[in-house]
């Protein structure tokens, strides 16, 4: 089993310059801790399910070798441009390709110049992995609900586990997904509603407590109540590919709120 | 520029943007090559590209659902936007590179009408931004010549996050705060509503090996069909109240594109024309239903057919 670190992180691009006095600093130092644990523990590869690169014909895993360029995201542009380098396992890519194809899941490794990478992975990457860790990406497929992502995501454990490189897995995904539909003073950023605030606080316990089937049952009502990122499927992922197990409690670094949304930066007991 | 007279709308159109249509042209901006395909939008779109050679617009303005933004309707302002766009559903289809020359005065205008009418809104200034192939489609389809500046709108995310009501008054008000801007720029302009309309599609390429076999491409389902020949119908007819009300099941049932509110945005502009529009082609892409329709309101005013406050 080479599966050695795994997280959930938020990938909004308040994270990267934080606004003096709002809570985005200490959600981006948690992800720079986990970087530097990660490198502790000797990863040699990272792997982003980010829940910002929404697949529609199956799923895609990036393939290109090396990709670099300067990123501006579609929101929130006025945040400024976003410089990024990936270096990818463009041959682990293949063999995810080929292990959840075999599984029966649609998936295509690409290799395209220019290909838009979500910004999502691309903020995750810039805190968490500093030193140009190999990393590998794959699409949260649109149509998959929440029981197909956990097969999903157990059809890639089989290749992480047969390849000897350790490995890390960072699921990109906000928690509670209503945000402010106007522009807010940063400084005064916070969960959008108490209600909210209350639903991801719960998840963040079960999850805390390694009560993961009891978190899996709550999903789509917490998803439907709180509007949690894509159906919370960045959760069906981590469950699929053995990093968030029953009766191992995950560490919560950090909670905190972007633009009203709820954010965490949580570690898994791999 | 036509002086200090007031600006107008010459008239807006329907432009569907899937990449297929760029795709099947070949032009040199794209990379991928095709033999060909989707004619009957593509010869759709010619009426497009003959009108605006005759008409000679200062600007085209462009909503499109496929920029994306959280808070506010914002607005393309770099008076030129370059680079590589690629499609990231149909990678393979669409990687075109692009430049284009934004009218930055009229663009910053309709995004200070906006704010003044109570939206949130500001202008894009990040030179390095990289525009959506969706603007790009409906703007390569309709001008392949690219020699008229244009305006990109993007698609606010409140049809998906607020109530319809408060999701189609926002879009009611971005179509009046872009018809005043213009009325003030002194300008002749443009519009398109880059929509499909029944949005339901195949989850595969039928023929991946071609994606332009045309033995392989129709109509998703009769029941998608059925709604987009009920809403055509309604358009050539020019009952626009009519579409009003069934726009909310249209979505619904159809997960028609429009919800992204790019018709209604143009149609408010317009001051909801009480005139027929002209269905210039319809189509299926990957199933999907698209219509290039046009809203001619030099013909409007010469007949004197009025046009309505909603
Ligand atoms: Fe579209």
């Amino acid at each position: 089993m080479t599966l050695t670190f795994a997280a959930l992180v938020p990938g909004l691009p308040h994270l990267l310059n934080p606004a003096p006095g709002s809570g985005h600093d200490a959600l981006a130092r948690a992800m720079a801790h986990i970087g530097d644990t990660l490198e502790a523990k000797g990863v040699k590869r990272i792997l982003y399910y980010s829940t910002q690169w929404l697949s529609v014909l199956g799923t895609m895993v990036q393939a290109q070798p090396t990709i670099s360029g300067v990123h501006v995201d579609a929101s929130w542009h006025q945040l400024g441009e976003i410089p990024f380098s990936f270096k990818v396992d463009s041959a682990f890519a293949e063999q995810m390709s080929a292990a959840a194809t075999a599984a029966g899941f649609r998936t295509q490794a690409i290799n395209y110049e220019g290909f838009p990478i979500d910004t999502g992975t691309i903020v995750a990457n810039r805190l968490i992995n500093r030193h140009g860790i190999a990393t590998g990406m794959i699409s949260s497929w649109l149509y998959a609900g929440y029981e197909d992502t956990v097969k999903f995501g157990q059809s890639l454990a089989d290749a992480i586990a047969a390849d000897t490189a350790p490995t890390a897995v960072i699921a990109v995904s906000s928690l509670s997904g209503n945000y402010f539909p106007t522009d807010i003073d940063p400084r005064e950023d916070h969960i959008s509603s108490p209600e909210d605030d209350e639903w991801n606080q719960r998840i963040i316990a079960l999850m805390s407590s390694g009560s993961f089937g009891a978190a899996d049952l709550l999903v789509p009502t917490y998803a439907k109540t709180c509007r949690a990122e894509v159906g919370f499927k960045a959760l069906a992922f981590l469950r699929g590919i053995g990093a968030a197990r029953e009766k191992q409690g995950a560490t919560c670094l950090q909670y905190g709120a972007i633009h009203g949304t709820g954010a965490a930066v949580i570690q898994f007991s791999c | 520029m036509s002086g200090a007279s007031e600006g107008r709308i010459l008239g807006g159109w329907l432009a569907p943007h899937p990449p297929h249509l760029v795709y099947a042209e070949n032009p040199p901006q794209n990379e991928p090559r095709s033999s060909g395909g989707w004619e009957m939008l593509r010869w759709a779109y010619d009426e497009c590209r003959a009108k605006l050679k005759a008409q000679r617009p200062d600007v085209i303005i462009v909503h499109s659902p496929h920029w994306q933004t959280t808070v506010g309707h914002d607005v393309l302002a770099v008076p030129k936007l370059q680079g590589l766009s690629v499609d990231p559903i149909f990678p393979h289809l669409f990687r075109y590179k692009f430049d284009l020359q934004v009218d930055v005065d009229l663009a910053e205008s309709i995004s200070e009408e906006a704010r003044a009418l109570g939206l949130t809104s500001k202008p894009m200034a990040n030179p390095a931004f990289r525009v959506d192939y969706g603007t790009i489609t409906s703007l390569h389809m309709m001008n392949p010549d690219w020699d008229i500046p244009m305006v990109g709108i993007s698609a606010n995310n409140s049809p998906y996050f607020h109530d319809p009501k408060t999701a189609q008054d926002e879009m009611i008000k971005l179509g009046e705060a872009t018809r005043i801007a213009i009325q003030k720029s002194g300008k002749r302009a443009v519009l398109a509503a880059s929509n499909s309309l029944s949005h339901l599609h195949f989850s595969a390429e039928p023929n991946p090996a071609l994606p332009e076999d045309m033995s392989r491409e129709h109509v998703f389902s009769h029941a998608q069909y059925e709604w987009d020949v009920r809403v055509i119908n309604l358009l050539r007819a020019g009952k626009i109240f009519e579409l009003m009300n069934i726009l909310p099941d249209f979505m619904e049932e159809a997960v028609a594109e429009v919800k992204a509110g790019s018709l209604m945005w143009m149609l408010s502009a317009m001051e909801f024309p009480q005139l027929p529009a002209k269905l210039h082609g319809y189509g299926n892409v990957i199933g999907t239903g698209n219509a290039v329709m046009e809203w001619d309101l030099t013909e409007m005013h010469s007949r004197g057919t009025g046009s309505t406050q909603l």
